[in-house]
């Protein structure tokens, strides 16, 4: 019987077989060539958010649809988030507020400086406004003192003005009182004051203005009047 | 002593030179052959590192309502102004909205002075559920003709669930809209607003109430007669 002879060729391939044999597997692992893994390597489930990358999430990645309120964390979603000329919900559309010393309402109706008059109604929204003014009663403004301020709509001049440009009104009565006075004057819409859906957008212009009367001298101030736009879709 | 180019070319056997290449390709070449025959579902969550798949790992639209987790998604994930009215589900928002309209699309005419007509809405039946308050709002397209001297005047009550719309009570009207013309002349159209009256806002209730919207129309003509209503509309605001 012949003893194996220990070859060149031998210990070469023992050592080759020994090395893939044993050591393959964590060199294979180790070495995997670039690209080599894909979706047929990858087992179900084994990317795990740990595995991603922050941000690798980009939009592209989401499939349409995939987020819905579920997957929204509550009470996260600010106005930012929103486009707003799509959402429907009422929302202050324009707000200007006055932009000139007091007016004197006490000879005849005076308009009162608004900063920023135009303002564009959108397609498919009911308009609503909304104001408030200060008015100041003099010392010399016995009761019955009135002041009563109009929110007109694409009338600069009141003396062309028809009631159906009226869009709000606000008034203030002081029947017991004497002395100087400050209060301030809500307006509110009247009846057919609401701008109902353009079909179009639509320019509007906004004007204010405001008269008074006193029982004895005439003193009455109109100052820091709020104009708001309130639309809903 | 035999020289070394001999002792070469006796070591130089077929068996060892191919012995040699192959323990050689194998060796290099391992990691490239071990890669290219991983097989099916063979990598597991294990042999993933921490972060390694990035954005260029990840498949478009591959990470579908089921890969999301439950509040995964903040506001500050949200792209500025990209949620529009579309995405959101109305009914459950505390917020006022139109929540319906009724239209119409017929031109009726009226008689100087006459009780009200009624302006067909191709819609007028809606539902108010609980909880919500509901205020109304509509407009018409009024025309007066040339025959309709000055003064002239046009009117329009929204009534809901009236019991006799010609003769509507009070509590009735939920809105209201007029026109008038002091001294103007020949033939003009405008649109009429109607909006706010008194008492006209909607309590929710309990249960939820069927609701009729009913327009009736109506104006006068110092002089003359000539009148009619058009592209009538109403909307109702609801707020939770």
């Amino acid at each position: 019987m012949s003893r194996p002879r220990l070859t060149y060729a031998n210990v070469v391939a023992t050592l080759t077989a020994f090395v893939v044999f044993a050591g393959g597997a964590a060199i294979a692992a180790d070495q995997l060539a670039k690209n080599s893994v894909g979706s047929k390597q990858l087992k179900k489930n084994s990317v795990t958010a740990k595995k991603i990358k922050k941000n690798a999430v980009t939009a592209a990645k989401i499939k349409k649809g995939a987020v819905n309120g579920a997957k929204v964390k509550d009470g996260t979603l600010k106005n930012a988030d929103l486009d707003l000329a799509s959402v429907p919900f009422g929302r202050l559309v324009h707000r200007t507020v006055g932009a000139g010393p007091p007016a004197d309402l006490s000879a005849a109706l005076e308009p009162l400086p608004i900063l920023t008059s135009s303002y564009t109604q959108e397609v498919g929204s009911d308009d609503s406004y909304f104001g408030s003014v200060q008015i100041s009663f003099g010392p010399e403004c016995e009761v019955p003192r009135i002041a009563q301020i109009f929110l007109l709509i694409d009338v600069p001049n009141i003396l062309t003005a028809t009631e159906s440009s009226i869009v709000s009104l606000g008034f203030a009565y002081d029947m017991t009182g004497a002395g100087p006075d400050i209060r301030r004057v809500a307006l509110a819409p009247i009846s057919g004051g609401t701008r109902f859906q353009p079909a179009a957008a639509t320019s509007h212009s906004l004007s204010m203005f405001g008269i008074a009367s006193c029982g004895g001298t005439n003193q009455v101030t109109a100052s820091e009047p709020v104009i708001e736009v309130v639309g809903v879709k | 002593m035999p020289a070394i180019s001999s002792r070469i070319r006796r070591a130089l056997s077929f068996e060892n030179v191919l012995v040699t290449v192959i323990a050689f390709m194998v060796l290099t070449g391992g990691a490239a052959y071990a890669a290219n025959q991983l097989g099916k579902n063979s990598v597991g969550t294990k042999q993933l590192k921490k972060n390694s798949v990035t954005a260029k790992k990840i498949k478009k639209n591959a990470v579908t309502t089921a890969k999301i987790k439950k509040n995964a998604v903040t506001g500050a994930k949200v792209k500025d102004g990209s949620i529009g009215g579309g995405k959101i589900e109305l009914e459950s928002t505390p917020f006022s909205h139109i929540v319906h309209e009724a239209r119409g699309s017929a031109t009726v005419p009226v008689v100087s002075g006459a009780d009200l007509v009624l302006y067909p809405l191709d819609n007028p039946a809606y539902t108010q559920p609980p909880g919500r308050d509901d205020s109304f709002f509509g407009a018409l397209d009024v025309s007066f003709d040339a025959g309709c001297g000055p003064d002239r005047e046009a009117e329009a009550l929204l009534m809901l669930d009236p019991a006799n719309a010609a003769d509507p009570d009070e509590t009735e009207v939920v809105a209201f809209g007029e026109v008038e013309e002091e001294e103007a002349t020949g033939a003009a159209t405008q649109r009429m607003n109607i909006s706010i009256y008194p008492g006209g806002r909607r309590n929710p209730s309990g249960s939820p109430i069927n609701h009729n919207l009913v327009l009736g129309v109506g104006g006068d003509c110092e002089v003359g007669s000539g009148i009619t209503f058009s592209n009538g509309a109403v909307d109702v605001v609801g707020t939770r």
